[in-house]
């Protein structure tokens, strides 16, 4: 099991094992990244998440005590940090991009037509999911594209499970009037 | 995709609408589960939201992980390595 794997993994970490800290950091950065482009659409920043979420976890080795999952540490820490930096654009005045084309997602399709048809939707999707309001954005993405558990979202937020519901449910909505916005103009009211 | 529900849905089809996303994820009690269900078999207007709302849901999961570029990953690894490093001085200057 990962959680098996991540508690020695985090044993030989604390105890020195410099190797066995990178191993975790290889396991979990996927996601963390995943998590943090999408919540940020920029990847500058994303990497910016992506290092200040595991030099934290790094520095309280010690401290986290496996209470909870360390994917549920690390999506918490992360979403936290992408928050703030969105909290910091917008305090700044800066636009936030949606996701360039060019994020390099996971494909196995088969024929070039599919995969450019997959990119194109890919990209839409992308886009409106940028097109909801950070705090939705956090809930979905964590829910249904990340595809963690509603009650492991909401303990990553620190919010409670109708909170993660009711943003879950607005996001959705969103997102679905976005989707019939594009592919059937004229039935948008 | 296309639903008129937006338009036309009723108070009633609106309340029904707003149990949707839990009704997808399996998460409402049986009771209220039964009452969607009955309601949907009444409502084509129903059916059809759900249906594009469930269909929005399935592509958000199908978007797949992101994967880390080689050089995000080597400065990662570069700024671990630099954050241990510091580590081990400040060990060794508290003995």
């Amino acid at each position: 099991m990962p959680g098996d794997n991540d508690h020695m993994l985090l044993a030989a970490a604390r105890s020195g094992d410099h190797r066995s800290f990178e191993r975790l950091v290889r396991n979990h950065q996927a996601r963390v990244f995943s998590l943090a482009l999408r919540m940020l659409g920029n990847r500058a920043d994303a990497e910016d998440v992506l290092q200040e979420t595991f030099i934290a976890l790094y520095k309280n080795l010690d401290r986290f005590q496996e209470r909870s999952k360390l994917s549920t540490y690390l999506y918490r820490l992360a979403a936290n940090f992408s928050l703030m930096k969105l909290r910091q654009a917008k305090a700044g005045g800066a636009r936030i991009e949606p996701l360039d084309a060019g994020a390099e997602i996971a494909s196995t399709l088969p024929t070039p037509l599919e995969r450019a048809e997959a990119a194109d939707l890919r990209k839409q999707l992308e886009r409106s999911l940028m097109g909801l309001a950070a705090a939705e954005r956090a809930v979905v993405v964590l829910r249904d594209v990340q595809g963690i558990d509603g009650r492991e979202v909401a303990r990553v937020l620190g919010i409670s499970l109708p909170a993660m519901k009711s943003r879950l449910h607005r996001g959705r909505e969103a997102l679905r009037r976005m989707m019939l916005d594009r592919t059937d103009p004229e039935d948008s009211p | 995709m296309s639903t008129k529900h937006d338009r036309t849905g009723s108070h009633h089809c609106r309340r029904m609408a707003a149990v949707f996303s839990d009704y997808l994820d399996r998460d409402l009690r049986e009771a209220i589960c039964r009452k969607v269900d009955e309601h949907l078999k009444q409502c084509p207007d129903c059916r059809l939201y759900l249906d594009t709302l469930s269909r929005t849901i399935t592509l958000y999961r199908g978007l797949g992980g992101i994967r880390v570029p080689k050089n995000v990953e080597s400065r990662l690894f570069a700024t671990i390595r630099l954050a241990a490093e510091k580590n081990k001085r400040k060990k060794r200057a508290t003995r």
